[in-house]
């Protein structure tokens, strides 16, 4: 009837709607009550960074579970993907102290 | 390779994030510890340093959003790709598989002949099952020696004897606001070797009667004299009879064989032996022509055992609990093709043979299903009996009572089950279609104007005559004595202690033979737990690297979520089969299960904390901690283990699915990670939070457990970038300059080369850990407090259970209240 790829891209679209109210409902808690800076485009800019951020976030996990076949195996990679992610976030380990195998070599971040 | 590599770079999506959101969230540095504490060692550079990288990030804003948007596309082309490559199941190549040692012979010839053989079993079988769809009236289409063997196999069978009636079944509900009768003046009679059909269109109340019946019915009012032998029901009820579900819920791990033994060992009373217990599963198995799949797994839906097998299967682990009143099967034959729903009435059929008392319902029998049954129990729509009682040779006696009052002759070549049902429009007959007939009688159709067959029932013959019969067998049976399974007043046939031990060995079996799942959890343990290690490897002696410690124990912590959301759907699944089958067919306790559960989880959580360990501990700090400290590290590892394996199975246990249940898992995880002293240290939580959840989370004794050990007497050296610089005051040493700060505060002091003092903030890791209030002295205390929490995460498990299954829910009780209200008020 129609290709899988458009299944995917279908639910990604209904996505940008709905996490756009999550992230504004979110960040205009989170925003206000942390007291961050009061400017409308440092407000807006994060807003969209969020919204941006989330939805590469959703893709990313739905690639992981597009390419595995159960959801044992998608458990087993999202639990070590998440660490990661968290871990090289570069607030937890700043990266000059991130391990040369791990770290800087490989990883654009570091150098920008 | 460069798989591997294109991989990891998508780990580094967050590096990127961190400058991206800087500018909004950048006044937030200011406040953190953590980044104030990279920053630097006095106040002063360190807000120099935030505005340096906030100009400096600030310009790599916009590029850094393109670079997300570059992710996001990459990723979605990913998940396009995926879904194109990903092959929709393909229809099941059911594969049957036998526990080691249990392979029928003909299927281990064939394999050993590769498959040359199994091309003729499969020949065979058609042969068979073409055989079976024959219009065949009577079972004799098996081998004289195999039916000899069935002979014996019958007579082995248990015989019922008791005659259960039932009279003036009424049961209502409300609804709307009102009430709402399912049943009205149902009666009807029971008797060993008998085998009843209970037939009505769909929405009639079938299976409403046969809960009622069977007595599961635990909402609504139900009215009426339920008999056994003229005396009210005892409690083992329901453990004396068999009920097979319409769904065919089974362990799916479990043989055939293992399945009908779990079953009798638990149902069949504590007076006989196991052994005879087990003899009996045999012979089941005999009778139920289920030889050579005894030692087949079973299986979920779609794999191993076949439609028709497992509705044998749901049979015969009925049968085998030797079910001493009668059998209910709730649409034995619906989902079957016809030759696999004849096989099925045809063993129907032999059990009543064998003396049973066999009671099911049954949508659209065919002609030669029909055949099979000795008596029926019709009902039209808003459960009124329409007929009730023999059906004679060739239904002669129901056809008879249909056509003395008002239907058409039933032609000799119709079939009588469907004729029955479209009595009351005589010219339509050759036109037969049973579907919509079903809907006439069943839902009333607007347009009949007939009469009313549930009042001709009321006034029939026939009907006083049955009122009678149940009379008579009432009086008949009143003086006769009951075996001691009917008689003894238990819920349960077995003692708790042996339900406890064969479900423990069976959710062990279960968990053994399904390696994919602890795979999952080895992989994940060894993957993190080598990870964590080469991020951390060989820590050294600076500030940050203290910091670093921390974040590795913090790491292993946070491993917590994803093993979490492995273990509850397994969790729910044992659950749902005890909830949807074994509870209500009284086999054994909320108890038992709880500790099945509970116990079978706990080897491989200390198998995986011992190889998280080893993969974790000795690369970052264990190379050069005492022995104590890598020992106690070890049991904290474990406890952490037990932790959240209680953790998540005690909000597994309250919440009623798995969306739910993985849902509540962040919420309550993130209370416990948010205040356990490392993303906000404690001294920076805000009051309200610090009085009384910091102490509450299990995680901030973990954590002052791991990390007091780790740092525990380990120097600290910094490095030149961490050093607080400063020239001492005319005629003063550095030395003496500070003495009186480092005795208050901890640290140390070095002349640097180009003369100025150097402050080092800590001097020992202890030091160190004061600053997130950890103190080495607490490590016992903090694993008591731990192994407490452990403690209250199982009550937890089994209070929730308890309430499930056992005691009213409170909550529901209020919500269903509330609701009946809203109705009334409507």
């Amino acid at each position: 009837m129609y290709r899988p790829a458009a299944f995917a891209i279908a639910q990604t679209v209904v996505d940008i709607p709905l996490v756009l109210i999550q992230v504004l409902l979110f960040d205009i808690i989170i925003y206000w009550m942390a007291g961050l800076a009061a400017t409308a485009s440092q407000f807006f800019i994060s807003i969209l960074t969020l919204w941006l951020v989330t939805m590469t976030t959703y893709a990313f996990f739905r690639a992981i579970s597009a390419v595995v076949k159960t959801l044992d195996d998608a458990t087993k990679v999202t639990g070590v993907a998440i660490q990661i992610l968290i871990v090289y976030t570069g607030y937890l380990i700043p990266p000059s102290q991130m391990r040369p195998w791990f770290g800087c070599k490989w990883s654009p971040s570091c150098c920008a | 390779m460069s798989n591997e590599f294109a991989y990891l770079e998508l780990e580094c999506v967050p590096p990127y994030l961190v400058p991206t959101v800087g500018p909004g969230l950048a006044p937030q540095y200011q406040s953190c510890a953590l980044a104030g504490a990279e920053a630097g060692s006095t106040v002063v550079s360190g807000s120099r340093y935030i505005q340096e990288s906030f100009s400096y990030s600030r310009s790599h804003l916009w590029r850094n959003f393109g670079f997300l948007w570059c992710f996001f596309f990459f990723f979605l082309a990913i998940t396009c790709l995926g879904m194109e490559m990903m092959k929709p199941n393909a229809g099941g190549a059911a594969i049957t598989m036998y526990k080691r040692g249990q392979v029928p012979k003909s299927v281990e010839e064939s394999i050993e002949t590769g498959g040359r053989k199994g091309k003729d079993d499969e020949e065979n079988l058609n042969e068979k099952e073409s055989s079976n769809q024959k219009p065949v009236t009577s079972s004799d289409t098996d081998s004289p020696s195999k039916e000899k063997g069935d002979d014996e196999a019958m007579e082995k069978i248990a015989k019922n004897e008791a005659v259960f009636t039932f009279q003036d079944v009424n049961y209502t509900i409300p609804y709307q606001g009102s009430e709402k009768k399912l049943l009205q003046n149902v009666q009807g009679v029971v008797k060993p070797g008998k085998l009843t059909a209970l037939m009505g269109a769909s929405g009639a109340g079938k299976t409403t009667l046969l809960n009622t019946l069977a007595q599961r019915i635990t909402f609504g009012k139900i009215e009426g004299s339920f008999l056994v032998d003229g005396r009210p029901l005892p409690k083992s009820f329901q453990r004396a009879t068999g009920f097979a579900e319409q769904m065919d819920v089974h362990e799916p791990t479990a043989t055939v064989r293992e399945a009908l033994q779990f079953s009798a060992l638990l149902r069949q009373p504590r007076e006989v032996s196991k052994e005879d217990k087990y003899a009996y599963c045999e012979t089941v198995i005999d009778l139920l022509e289920m030889r050579d799949i005894a030692g087949a797994t079973i299986g979920n839906i779609g794999e191993g055992l076949n439609q028709e097998q497992r509705k044998r299967l749901t049979i015969a682990v009925e049968l085998a609990s030797k079910p001493e009143l009668l059998l209910f099967l709730d649409e034995p034959t619906s989902g079957l093709d016809s030759g696999a729903a004849f096989n099925i009435v045809r063993f129907l059929r032999k059990l009543a043979d064998a003396g049973q008392a066999v009671l099911c319902t049954i949508h659209q029998p065919s002609a030669i299903l029909f055949e099979h049954f000795d008596d029926l129990v019709l009902l039209k729509s808003g459960g009124r009996v329409v007929y009730a009682g023999e059906l004679g040779k060739d239904s002669k006696k129901m056809r008879q009572y249909f056509e003395d009052n008002g239907g058409s002759k039933c032609p000799p070549d119709a079939n009588p089950a469907e004729w029955m049902l479209e009595v009351r429009r005589p010219m339509h007959i050759e036109m037969l279609n049973i579907l919509t007939l079903l809907q006439v009688i069943g839902a009333g159709d607007p347009n009949y104007d007939g009469p009313d067959y549930g009042d001709i029932w009321l006034e029939s013959d026939r009907y006083k005559e049955q009122s009678k019969e149940i009379e008579e067998a009432i009086e008949s049976r009143k003086n006769v004595e009951h075996s001691n399974n009917v008689q003894d007043d238990r819920e349960y046939a077995m003692p708790i202690s042996v339900q406890t031990k064969a479900v423990v060995k069976r959710a062990f079996v279960a968990y053994w033979r399904t390696p994919n799942y602890a795979q999952g959890i080895f992989f994940l343990h060894i993957l993190t737990g080598l990870f964590n290690c080469f991020t951390f490897y060989h820590l050294g002696y600076a500030t940050i690297n203290f910091q670093s410690r921390l974040f590795s124990i913090f790491m292993t912590l946070t491993i917590a979520p994803p093993l979490i959301q492995q273990l509850q759907p397994v969790f729910l699944n044992s659950r749902n089969i005890f909830e949807s089958r074994e509870n209500n067919a009284k086999i054994y306790s909320w108890f038992a299960w709880t500790t099945s559960v509970v116990l079978a989880e706990i080897p491989y959580r200390i198998l995986a904390g011992g190889i998280y360990f080893c993969c974790w501990w000795w690369g970052p700090m264990g190379y050069r901690t005492s022995g104590f400290a890598s020992g106690f590290t070890f049991l904290l590892v474990l406890l952490f283990e037990l932790f959240y394996t209680g953790f998540g199975q005690a909000i597994a246990s309250f919440s009623p699915n798995e969306l739910l249940a993985s849902l509540l898992v962040p919420l309550f995880f993130l209370f416990v990670v948010s205040f356990c002293g490392v993303v906000v240290p404690p001294a920076q939580l805000p009051y309200f939070w610090r009085s009384w959840m910091y102490w509450l989370t299990p995680f901030h004794y973990l954590l002052e457990g791991f990390l007091g050990v780790a740092i525990h007497n380990q120097p600290v050296v910094c490095m030149e970038s961490e050093f607080a610089r400063f020239s001492a005051p005319p005629g003063q040493t550095c030395q003496s300059y500070t003495q009186a700060f480092i005795a208050q505060s901890g640290g140390y002091v070095q002349v640097g080369p180009d003369g100025l003092c150097e402050f080092c903030q800590y001097a020992t890791g202890d030091q160190f850990g004061q600053g997130f209030s950890i103190s080495y002295s607490n490590h016992w205390r903090d694993f008591g407090i731990v192994c407490a929490f452990i403690l209250f995460n199982y009550a937890v498990v089994y209070l929730a259970t308890y309430l499930r299954f056992r005691g009213k829910n409170p909550l529901k009780g209020t919500i269903t209240k509330m609701m009946e209200k809203k109705k009334a008020k409507k």
